[in-house]
């Protein structure tokens, strides 16, 4: 009986030791380190961000087919710098990324944006009792630190150039604005870009004018920061046109007549005519068979190329940015 | 709780196996900038061209120029000869007639030979830039074809760099020839390829004949046997190559200061990364020298020119084992270790993916390396991992591993749980699972494959994403149907 009082007392004893210590530790202790092997580890506390995260370009820049088969799974390793890219704070902001060997599949991650060299988590607040350790960085908001990876196509460079680099406002503005318009809300990581197609709608302004030898069309880069598309050599814009059909009957196929595009390093026989920040570019449209009633279309390509050049198919195989109807 | 228990059971392993061994610290120091310096007072102690120093009469210089054009047999060796007494003063009216499009092509194509005869650094740079920069795909083929005449290997980077981006068959043929003739066989590739897939009868034979020149020309058998040892470790040193040139040497260690830190954009590192693997054996001595350099850039990607050589920069084993020591770079080393043929490597490489302290990353890449050197002494520290608890990229890459090392059974089903909704790397996953079934005999294994291989797209057609998706959930179904059929599932 003895034995069992004595047990139950040391337990006792222990379980009020613990319990003082929970109670009158001091304020402000900081969380133990964490080892971070993958974003999935920010989820748990990071719910909004994550989903928001996990649907965006970033996160599948790894796993997108288009990505996949214009890397050719990858085998083209000079992919990998900018598609996985080590943490950006470990590289230095301004320098350019340098291409990791883990976690490959989560692309551009929590990890690549917010892990420091400590281990700790560049974010808005200092909070060391916080599991992740957040310290307080700016430079998640300056151009710098994207232009590790947008700026190898020059699209910072392009927006430097730009009126909106005067007026202070920046990549983050456009592509991770606040959540509802309200800076408690912290910022929106699904970090829209040419993925979102009422984004790239917003880019750019689609105008037929009637001229003494036909119809001239004038496209205008309004909204976007940098070029039109910007200087992604994967990406493309197209205008077609075709002549108006009557009511109810089946439209003529499309007949591409101007692409806006930077060359791949080996297409030496094709112009970099992306339409640059501001600027308003009038193209004639100088089929003979379109100096009646026309539609024009714009559309957005995020992969280079059609299945069949001779023929392509831009409403199965290209996005539709902008539609006109011109009649003269 | 058996995860748990099984992931204690590693740990324990690993603590009561052999230790990790100290690695010694990897000293980084001014490789680079020594190289470089090095090479420079090299080519600057070089003799200047002797000969004539004043410019030539133009008309007489265009008179050699129609005099070869027009002639033939014997007569042919008159300007030839006479070009060598107006000396390298000549070459630029030489190359300004060559590039003039508006000159008859035959004096064109004459004003190039006269270059490669006079064969000066002047005369070949203006033939490289012919060929780097002229409109018309026959004239970059003839200066090509020039540049193999001229004793200067130092062209060598940038005709390697030129056929990257060459479009013109018969200038692709004439670059990887004159590569051959250099010493340098990275233009193998693409003579295959043309000789199998060219566009004509012309360009195929063309190609072939290319092939078997360059295959007596290093004492190969055959054109097969040739590729084997540009592709191999060539361990008899069959292809090896005199010591390179000063001007040579330099042109490598100004290909190495282009993956620095110094420069923003990686496209220039991607063009050096490409060529200086693609040199050959023996530049794995400045890459290695490289490997020390002060630049965490420097490091990195000479690492990676190490891995792409592959067997060619295994020489460069040793160094790479150095520098898994140094943590900026040691994932990198890893990785070229298991792409150089390096078997000395797998003890230690083992030993770090099998302790729980190594740095995450570094165990991810040494967990694929130790799968391509491919001993069987890997497999159960692979296992090991594969079947504990732990970060889920480890261990597909574990079980990759396995697959590569012919024991894809021990880690299929984990491929298959990773092949499932919800896993991080279902591509991954999709290519070790297809690799391992490749790899299966018998009926049952080979009636999977078959139809295995029913949802993969068109030839050049890229799936959607929900295309993909059906795929992936197809194949999920498939193995889980087969499941009991195949040994590993």
């Amino acid at each position: 009986m003895t034995a069992l009082r004595v047990t139950l007392g040391v337990i006792l004893l222990v379980l009020c030791g613990w319990v003082l210590s929970y109670v009158f530790a001091p304020a402000g202790q900081e969380a133990a380190p964490t080892t971070f092997t993958s974003s999935a580890q920010c989820k748990d506390c990071h719910q909004e961000v994550w989903s928001e995260w996990e649907s965006s370009a970033h996160a599948n820049s790894w796993i997108n087919p288009d990505v996949r088969a214009l890397s050719n799974d990858f085998a083209n390793t000079d992919c990998i710098d900018c598609h996985a890219p080590r943490p950006i704070f470990e590289t230095g902001i301004g320098k350019r990324v340098l291409p990791r060997s883990s976690r490959r599949a989560e692309g551009v991650d929590c990890i690549s944006c917010h892990m420091l060299p400590d281990g700790r988590i560049a974010g808005t607040v200092d909070d060391p009792q916080a599991a992740c350790r957040p310290l307080a960085r700016v430079e998640l908001t300056r151009e710098e630190f994207c232009a590790a990876c947008h700026d190898q196509h020059q699209t910072v460079q392009q927006w430097k150039s730009s009126r909106y680099a005067e007026q202070g406002i920046g990549c983050l503005d456009c592509h991770m604005p606040y959540r509802s318009a309200d800076p408690k809300s912290g910022r929106d990581h699904r970090c829209l870009g040419g993925h979102d197609i009422e984004l790239v709608r917003s880019a750019v302004e689609l105008r037929g004018v009637r001229e003494e030898d036909g119809w001239t069309i004038e496209l205008e880069n309004v909204g976007a920061g940098h070029s039109f598309p910007t200087d992604e050599r994967s990406r493309a814009a197209d205008l077609f046109w075709r002549p108006l059909p009557a009511e109810g009957a089946t439209p003529e196929p499309w007949k591409h007549f101007y692409r806006f595009r930077s060359p791949y390093r080996y297409e030496v026989d094709i112009e970099d005519n992306l339409l640059l920040v501001h600027e308003t570019r009038r193209i004639p449209l100088e089929d003979a068979g379109a100096q009646g009633a026309v539609q024009v279309a714009l559309f957005y390509k995020l992969t280079p190329y059609y299945e069949d050049p001779e023929q392509p198919d831009p409403e199965r195989e290209a996005r539709l940015v902008h539609q006109l109807e011109l009649a003269p | 709780m058996k995860a748990r228990i099984a992931a204690l059971l590693v740990t324990t392993l690993a603590a009561c196996g052999e230790p990790v061994p100290e690695l010694p610290t990897f000293d980084h120091r001014a490789a680079l900038v020594e190289g470089l310096a090095a090479a420079e007072a090299a080519v600057e102690a070089l003799p200047a061209p002797v000969g004539p120093t004043e410019e030539p009469d133009p008309e007489h210089i265009q008179g050699l120029v129609h005099m070869l054009a027009n002639s033939s047999g014997r007569t042919r060796e008159l300007p030839l000869e006479e070009i060598g007494t107006l000396g390298d003063p000549a070459a630029p009216q030489l190359a300004v007639i060559a590039a003039n499009g508006e000159h008859d092509a035959a004096e064109r194509l004459a004003a190039c030979e006269l270059l490669a005869r006079l064969g000066t650094p002047r005369a070949v740079e203006h033939l490289l830039q012919l060929c780097e920069k002229s409109p018309e795909g026959w004239l970059r083929a003839q200066a090509a074809w020039r540049l193999g005449e001229v004793d200067a290997d130092w062209v060598v980077p940038r005709l390697v760099y030129r056929l990257k981006y060459e479009l013109d068959p018969e200038a692709a043929i004439w670059l990887a020839s004159t590569l051959g003739r250099h010493g340098n066989h990275s233009g193998l590739e693409a003579l295959w390829n043309l000789r199998n897939t060219g566009a004509d009868d012309n360009l195929r034979t063309s190609a072939g004949e290319r092939l078997a020149e360059l295959a007596a020309q290093v004492g190969a058998a055959s054109p097969e046997e040739h590729w084997e040892l540009w592709t191999g470790t060539d361990p008899e040193r069959r292809l090896w190559r005199g010591s390179p040139s000063p001007r040579l040497q330099l042109a490598v260690w100004r290909e190495i200061e282009q993956l620095s830190g110094e420069h923003f954009q990686l496209r220039g590192v991607d063009d050096a990364r490409f060529i200086l693997s693609r040199l050959g054996s023996w530049v794995t001595e400045p890459l290695a020298e490289a490997l020390h350099d002060e630049d965490v850039y420097v490091r990195v990607h000479v690492a990676q020119c190490l891995e792409r050589m592959g067997p060619r920069a295994n020489r460069a084993g040793p160094t790479l084992v150095e520098a898994l020591a140094d943590p900026t770079v040691a994932p990198a080393a890893a990785a070229a270790l298991g792409a150089v043929a390096y078997p000395s490597a797998e003890p230690v490489l083992r030993r770090l993916v099998a302790e729980p302290s190594t740095d995450h990353e570094l165990r991810v890449a040494c967990a694929a390396s130790v799968g391509r050197i491919g001993l069987s002494a890997s497999v159960p520290a692979l296992e090991a991992i594969v079947t504990a608890e732990g970060p889920h990229d480890l261990r597909q890459a574990c079980a990759t591993a396995l697959v590569t090392l012919g024991v894809g059974d021990r880690g299929a089903a984990f491929l298959l749980q990773s092949l499932r909704p919800g896993a991080p790397d279902r591509n991954g996953a999709e290519a070790a699972l297809q690799r391992w079934l490749e790899s299966l005999e018998g009926d049952v294994a080979r009636e999977v494959l078959q139809e295995w291989r029913a949802p993969e797209p068109a030839p050049g057609s890229i799936p959607t994403v929900a295309e993909v998706e059906r795929r992936l959930e197809f194949r999920v179904e498939l193995l889980e149907r087969r499941r009991g059929q195949l040994n590993g599932l």
